[in-house]
């Protein structure tokens, strides 16, 4: 028992070093451009575990992904605009309205079954589509809304590598706390309520309201996430939250497995670099930005990832490799017993 | 008269997706988001069949045998095997052939617009005011398959044993029923119909990318009408085309999305399961 408590003790310092080694390479191996798209795929991570939280975890499909980041970007720009809200508390402010159109929206849709919270989020990203580019066409006047540089105190966030410091810091608080909420009894009621509900409701787990916590906690943190990605790219325009994007949120989710915390950031990294990849390949190929069809590629496979990965690797990628390696000792195991 | 056409013929276009999607919900309790981008698709590729030279005798009912076989095959391959899992995997589903399948109208259309262009360009005079035939062939046709397809679930022997399946489907298959066959059937005659739409849809409006925007109208209205009820269907189609029409004629088009999806909540909050579907226990916040 104490032996293997003095051997279990350190492992976790351990590991946190060895993180610590290797999230500070990327600065110093990656060109700016690839820094970039590292900084994009961190952001995308925050996102993508809020969105696992509800999906993975509470049962509850959302196609608002892009509404919610679309939410937090433009209530930046709404504040920094007409009142010039700093950066901590316009980041703040972000994720309460995200946290409030949640409610609102999760509100009604919960009460019944959890499935219309897909129709009614579907909706919402319509309903936000159309009111962000209706604001920025009446209020900004102009095809995009510019953001002024992101500042911490005296810190100010200008090229790749602060941001980069910055976002690995703000992902780890979010894997922290997102983990910490799961272990807790509030995340362990959301969990319970998605795998029996009658069960649940038969312990005391009020399920209806339990659904709409965890969908009010994700909206947050995905408009959250929406407000870093405005700051960090400078620029806010509607075109950018549209249902492939909040699809491809899916296919992160999907990809890392559903419930995975650690899977959610594989899955965001994964989908990132895959399309900037993508973009490197048809450029190298000659067919940069002229053919238009091209354009197609990235939600085809996101469609298609999807639609595979829930056949055959539905725990996602870790699980499914981890699967096919110990298929064989399974069986043999079997054959004893 | 202009605006009972405009009704009709969105509503007819609403229904027939609507009930496609009732059914296959009621079967295998999977929601189809992919229903729009189906018919689009399907629209899509009658144009292009029709833009090869192939007579319209033979387009279409290839269109509606490949769009049969098309439903098996998804039934198959996919739908059977997670059926059994949470219902938000069906959705997951068919949210990525949804996205698969607008997709692939970019990558082999390039974002073009078509119409199927069958030859009828006159119009009939009814009550005083000219009717554009091809209208008023999208609003039969729609509204007749809707009759043909609510019929064969009320009355055949078919339909009542997908009543059956979605009642309770083990209590069905012990009675004799075929699941796997019932299930598979309700994915056909869906498939088909969205054929059927897709191929009404882009004979009088024009199919694009941004076109199966349609299939979320027609989830809104089997939602206000209720899940499980076809009455709903036909009611719900009817109450978010003419608020459409409303919105058209009386604020801006720009709220043409937003209006049916406020009706919804609206109605959800009131009566949750919609319309005419089956009350059950709401759960309190």
């Amino acid at each position: 028992m104490n032996e293997t408590l003095a051997r279990k003790v350190p492992r976790p310092s351990l590991y946190l070093i060895l993180w610590l080694g290797v999230v500070a390479v990327p600065p110093f191996v990656l060109s700016p451009h690839w820094l970039t798209v590292t900084n994009l795929a961190l952001i995308a991570a925050i996102a993508a575990v809020a969105l696992n939280l509800l999906v993975g975890d509470s049962g509850q499909v959302s196609l608002g992904q892009a509404a919610f980041l679309a939410i937090g970007a433009f209530t930046v720009v709404a504040l920094t605009r007409d009142l010039g809200t700093p950066f901590p508390v316009a980041i703040a402010a972000a994720g309460a309205a995200g946290g409030v159109v949640g409610l609102l929206v999760g509100l009604p849709s919960l009460r019944f079954r959890a499935l219309y919270i897909a129709v009614t989020t579907l909706a919402l990203h319509f309903a936000v589509a159309q009111g962000v580019s209706i604001y920025q066409r009446t209020a900004i006047g102009a095809d995009a809304a510019l953001l002024p540089t992101a500042q911490l105190g005296p810190w100010e966030l200008v090229d790749p590598t602060s941001w980069y410091v910055f976002l690995v810091v703000a992902l780890a608080m979010t894997l922290v706390g997102v983990s910490n909420v799961k272990r807790s009894f509030i995340g362990r009621r959301w969990i319970a309520a998605a795998d029996n509900r009658l069960a649940a409701a038969a312990l005391g787990v009020p399920v209806a309201r339990v659904r709409l916590e965890a969908f009010v906690f994700s909206s947050a943190l995905v408009s959250l996430a929406g407000a870093l990605g405005a700051y960090h790219t400078g620029v806010v325009t509607a075109l950018t939250y549209h249902l492939g994007l909040a699809i491809s949120y899916l296919a992160m989710i999907v990809v890392g497995g559903l419930g995975s915390v650690p899977g959610a950031v594989l899955g965001a990294f994964i989908i990132v670099f895959s399309r900037f990849v993508m973009d490197e390949v048809q450029r190298a190929a000659g067919f940069g930005g002229v053919a238009g069809y091209l354009s197609g590629l990235p939600p085809l496979l996101h469609g298609v990832i999807i639609v595979v990965f829930l056949l055959l690797a539905p725990r996602g990628i870790v699980i499914g490799i981890q699967e096919v390696i110990r298929r064989p000792k399974v069986r043999g195991e079997a054959a004893v017993a | 008269m202009r605006a009972l056409v405009v009704i009709l013929w969105s509503a007819g276009t609403y229904s027939l997706l609507a009930l496609a999607i009732v059914l296959v919900y009621r079967t295998s309790r999977v929601l189809n988001f992919a229903q729009g981008e189906l018919a689009i698709m399907l629209g899509y590729v009658c144009s292009t069949l029709l833009a090869i030279g192939l007579p319209l005798g033979v387009t279409v009912p290839a269109i509606l045998l490949l769009s049969a076989l098309w439903g098996l095959l998804v039934y198959a391959v996919i739908i059977r095997r997670v059926i059994a899992q949470p219902p938000f995997v069906g959705i997951l589903i068919t949210v990525g052939l949804s996205i698969a399948l607008r997709a692939l109208m970019v990558v082999f259309y390039e974002g073009r617009t078509a119409r199927l262009d069958f030859g009828i360009v006159g119009g009939l005079t009814i009550a005083g005011e000219r009717v554009s035939q091809v209208d008023l062939l999208s609003i039969v046709g729609t509204w007749g398959l809707v009759l043909l397809v609510s019929t064969m679930y009320m009355r055949s022997k078919i339909g009542m044993n997908m009543r059956a399946v979605a009642e309770n489907p083990t209590l069905a298959a012990q009675r004799g029923a075929n699941v796997d066959f019932v299930v598979g059937s309700a994915w056909v005659v869906a498939f088909a119909a969205a054929a059927a739409s897709g191929i009404f849809y882009g004979t009088s409006s024009l199919l694009s990318t941004s076109a199966p925007v349609i299939g979320v109208k027609a989830t809104i209205a089997a939602l206000i009408g209720g899940l499980d009820s076809l009455r709903g269907v036909v009611l719900g189609s009817l109450i978010v085309a003419i608020a459409e029409y409303l919105t058209v004629r009386l604020l801006e088009v720009q709220y043409l999305d937003l209006i049916p999806v406020l009706i919804l909540l609206l109605i959800l909050v009131i009566r949750p399961w919609g319309l005419f579907g089956t009350a059950e226990q709401v759960e309190r916040v």
